[in-house]
């Protein structure tokens, strides 16, 4: 995937905010690109443009023709009257069943095991946690069949360790499942856990790109080595001190 | 005790202070009509078979006059969600319709549809149609945008997103609505059955007050509350069905409805 010289403006009480200018940013096919950035630098918006949700006012976002995205946002979004089963299988246009129609969808299972979610198939959302709810995202994008996933921000309304655990399973998922993931987030900390290529986003641009493909996971963030390219990203991301306005 | 029995022992409470109150002799028998006495009367129609043949020609049309009003509103709530701009011309005239009550029109009805079953259907049709389409078109309007845009990250065009999303969850709107539209269409059986009718719950009451008979009256009443309960026993039935498990859903919990 491959984005270029996006321009995306918005207007918020008859002002005009330039959020995106010119932005370009290649998305590897089976690796996990982090896009680093503020509160409000316009990260969630390159990801909705990448989704198709909304639409450049200049530049575009180049994949092939068959190309399929899956989406993972910030909060759940399951559907409230469907079980996690037949959430998961939304995309597909397939349904679960239940007790005696109950049809055996091997990818279906082979999801639910992927995600811890076995057992816990014929649960509604609401009696799910919210890490299990999340999973069930994760799943659903899953079943869709994706090139790319994209994520928005999918752990942050988690806990510390909650979000270490499903930071974890996302690198195991991507091991397993090879996709292009485009990732989006806040905390430095995630994007130095999960990322191959970490890019900060910041002023509507990429401003600069880390190559982490050569560190191999799991990674040990109190080591020398990510303690001084915390340090750099921290340092870079300093620099403008501005605090950004943009969804 | 349980709910049932508190239920059961307030409505025998109720008789028992009735009873009580007849027997006292404050009132005659004419103004207020003993237990006993609506029960006997109760009891011979029932007996003749009249009382069913009336509340069999009563369903039928609260049958008839629901079924065009849900549908009628489910139209008028699904434009509304699909093509806002429609909605737009019949806003106003439904608006100016819900202050009007329907009883008023009866003259008109009369006039214009005659005396038969249309203008009784008519009646019914009003007097439902507004919960439901209000309802309904709350439950398809309200949608979270959230879910439409999972449909729409999954490439869902507008039919998909409106039978998998909208429609699914605008259920337990619907289903409410659904509930007050029913009460509302046997509320207004007597308003219809005043227009020439010959049999009906509603024609057995009006009967019965020009005989002067008022315990057929109170027997009649007693009837339309039955059955009318009855009917929103026999829905809820059906809702749950077709709701199955999804009332668990936390959207579909405190509907008022389950």
């Amino acid at each position: 995937m491959k984005i270029r010289d996006l321009y995306k403006e918005y207007r918020v009480a008859a002002k005009r905010i330039q959020v995106l200018k010119g932005l370009n940013l290649d998305v590897d096919n089976h690796g996990i690109t982090v896009v680093l950035g503020r509160s409000g630098c316009g990260k969630t918006t390159l990801l909705r443009l990448a989704a198709g949700l909304e639409q450049a006012d200049r530049g575009c976002v180049e994949m092939g023709s068959d190309t399929k995205v899956g989406v993972i946002f910030q909060e759940p979004r399951l559907m409230p009257w469907l079980t996690a089963g037949d959430n998961i299988l939304f995309g597909t246009g397939k349904r679960q069943g239940r007790g005696k129609q109950k049809v055996l969808d091997r990818h279906l299972d082979y999801l639910l095991e992927l995600t811890g979610l076995k057992g816990f198939e014929d649960a509604y959302p609401s009696q799910l946690s919210g890490g299990m709810q999340q999973r069930a995202a994760l799943a659903r994008a899953l079943a869709y069949k994706p090139d790319y996933l994209l994520m928005d921000e999918p752990f942050a309304a988690l806990d510390y360790f909650t979000r270490n655990q499903m930071q974890r399973e996302l690198l195991k998922i991507h091991q397993a499942e090879q996709k292009g993931i485009l990732f989006v987030t806040h905390s430095i900390d995630e994007a130095l856990t999960i990322g191959n290529k970490v890019v900060i986003l910041e002023d509507g641009g990429c401003r600069k790109e880390y190559d982490l493909g050569n560190i191999p996971y799991p990674r040990d963030l109190l080591s020398e080595k990510m303690g001084k390219i915390k340090k750099g990203i921290v340092e870079e991301m300093e620099k403008t001190g501005e605090i950004g306005m943009f969804p | 005790m349980n709910r049932r029995g508190k239920q059961v022992l307030g409505i025998i409470l109720l008789a028992v202070i009735w009873q009580g109150a007849s027997w006292s002799g404050i009132w005659s028998s004419y103004i207020l009509p003993s237990p006993d006495k609506v029960a006997g009367a109760l009891w011979t129609m029932l007996e003749s078979g009249v009382l069913w043949q009336h509340i069999f020609v009563s369903l039928k049309r609260v049958f008839q006059g629901f079924s065009i009003a849900f549908l009628l509103a489910f139209a008028g709530g699904a434009t509304a969600y699909e093509l806002p701009g429609i909605e737009e011309y019949y806003k106003g005239f439904l608006e100016f319709m819900r202050n009007v009550p329907p009883i008023s029109l009866i003259a008109l009805l009369i006039l214009w549809f005659g005396i038969g079953e249309t203008s009784k259907i008519i009646i019914i049709v009003l007097a439902s149609f507004f919960p439901m389409y209000l309802n309904i078109r709350k439950g398809f309007v309200s949608i979270d945008k959230k879910l439409l845009e999972v449909g729409r990250a999954f490439g869902f065009g507008r039919w998909r997103q409106f039978t998998r999303i909208v429609l699914p969850g605008a259920v337990p709107d619907i289903l409410v609505g659904m509930k007050v539209g029913l009460g509302y269409s046997w509320r207004a059986i007597i308003g219809a059955e005043m227009i020439a009718a010959s049999k009906g719950i509603g024609y057995l009451i009006l009967d019965a007050q020009q005989m002067s008979r008022s315990d057929k009256v109170a027997a009649g009443i007693l009837t339309i509350g039955a059955v009318g309960m009855a009917c929103d026993k026999v829905f809820q039935v059906i809702g749950r069905m077709a709701v199955k498990g999804s009332t668990k859903g936390a959207a579909h919990e405190n509907q008022g409805f389950i």
